[in-house]
């Protein structure tokens, strides 16, 4: 490789993943990622339960999965470590998440209340049943990130009793956000790309164990029928992966997956998922078509990236 | 590039390749937990557990799901159970609990503990798998 091509590869490299971005996306992401967690504390989830939606708190489900493994090993070597939460500290971690995820709300104190919140969401994952949960998992990879951002800058308590504001941010943690939901919409395609899904055996299954639920799932069945739900879902996903990654489909592609997402939250059980998936949209606020004032517009979008990394 | 820079593109390949190397570890090993391979497809299946004794005879064990509480009885013994998680998750947590029925509760004449585990995924072709702690050597 020449002098001048490595030294434009490492310059998009730096312009990709630091440049500065003036736009309050992270803190966007902070609002409405917080309130994904105070959903996933609370309950209150699930548009194909909308009637009988509620919140519960103490969300006791949540902890009598601490005594699930109640002498079975971890299946984690390294993690036996890790003391168990005896039941009557339960309810008091319980509170402590949802105190701190209503402080990462309205950002109030951010650098210390998200760090926080992602030890003690991150301990509960490896010791309980949440570790089987890919919403569970994605809300600890999202408060790591989120733990070393300054996501506070804007609308929030810190942000009005700041005397002093950043000029602008790093987009470094924003890139880790988009990266993040893009591998995790290809894997997911990927994983889907079966006969069960296309010829829609899957969706039968799902609907025959009860998974399908709600006047809508039944309805979805009805009209659709289970060929249609499995290529729908399947193409959406397809869809939304390569559109975040073009900039000219971005916006399209983060319709659609909004679209998605309600859509399988209005017929089955997901946890705060799709909820979640909506929530780190907003990393790509500013990063789509029309953004004028994005200093980021035209040069240091995913796909000039990957073009110039390969 | 400035040491802090440094520092954080390491962050950010490692991110990427952990991300991705937990992917295609969830697609090679059909766990899709920390995978996104989420209901990809159904695995449903029926585990046995038996005590081995020295003179190769077997005797089920009837009560396994007084052992497991909650949502772990998804791999309790004699009873049919659906999963999204994947046949590679019911794998760990067969074996996980294989571990604790040898450590807690094998009877003085027995040597070892067996699973048996039959599946079907997606309804397709049945498999049976057999899984003994301590492993058989060689």
């Amino acid at each position: 490789m020449r002098r001048g091509d490595r030294q434009e590869l490492i310059s998009r490299w730096d312009h990709f993943w630091f440049a500065s971005c003036p736009t309050p996306a992270l803190d966007l992401v902070r609002i409405f990622f917080g309130l994904t967690v105070l959903q996933f504390l609370t309950g209150l989830w699930g548009l194909y339960r909308l009637k009988d939606l509620s919140p519960r708190f103490p969300r006791s489900p949540v902890f009598e999965s601490a005594l699930l493994y109640r002498g079975v090993p971890m299946p984690y070597p390294g993690l036996s470590w890790l003391p168990k939460a005896a039941p009557n500290l339960q309810f008091h971690l319980e509170l402590m998440l949802l105190i701190l995820a209503v402080c990462m709300t309205v950002g109030l104190a951010s650098r210390y209340v998200i760090p926080l919140l992602s030890i003690g969401f991150t301990y509960l994952f490896f010791q309980t049943q949440w570790n089987y949960h890919h919403h569970s998992f994605l809300v600890v990879l999202v408060l790591a990130v989120l733990s070393f951002a300054p996501c506070g800058e804007h609308f929030g308590v810190d942000a009005a009793l700041a005397r002093k504001k950043l000029a602008s941010q790093s987009v470094f943690p924003l890139r880790l956000i988009q990266v993040l939901v893009i591998i995790l919409y290809g894997f997911s395609f990927l994983s889907k790309l079966r006969h069960g899904w296309v010829e829609g055996s899957a969706i039968s299954l799902l609907a025959e164990g009860g998974r399908i639920r709600g006047p809508l799932g039944r309805l979805a069945l009805d009209l659709g029928g289970p060929q249609a739900m499995g290529v729908a879902t399947v193409a959406a996903e397809g869809l939304v992966f390569v559109g975040l990654m073009k900039r000219r489909f971005r916006l399209s592609a983060i319709v659609l997956g909004v679209i998605l997402h309600l859509s399988v939250d209005a017929v089955m059980d997901v946890g705060t998922f799709s909820y979640e998936m909506i929530a780190l949209y907003f990393s790509f606020f500013g990063f789509v078509n029309g953004g004028e004032n994005n200093v980021l517009a035209g040069s240091s979008n995913l796909e000039n990236s990957a073009n110039s990394v390969a | 590039m400035s040491r802090p820079k440094a520092f954080k593109s390491l962050i950010a390949v490692s991110f990427v390749v952990t991300l991705l190397s937990l992917g295609v570890r969830s697609l090679v090993t059909q766990d899709t937990r920390f995978g996104w391979g989420m209901f990809s497809h159904q695995t449903s299946f029926v585990i046995t557990y038996d005590w081995v004794f020295p003179d190769g005879s077997h005797k089920q064990i009837l009560d396994t799901r007084t052992d497991l509480p909650g949502r772990q009885s998804i791999i309790s013994g004699g009873r049919f159970h659906t999963t999204r998680y994947g046949v590679g998750a019911v794998r760990l947590w067969v074996n996980s609990y294989l571990i604790y029925l040898y450590e807690r509760r094998l009877p003085e004449t027995a040597t070892s503990v067996q699973a048996n585990f039959t599946f079907l995924i997606d309804r397709e072709k049945a498999e049976l798998e057999t899984w003994r702690y301590p492993p058989i050597e060689g």
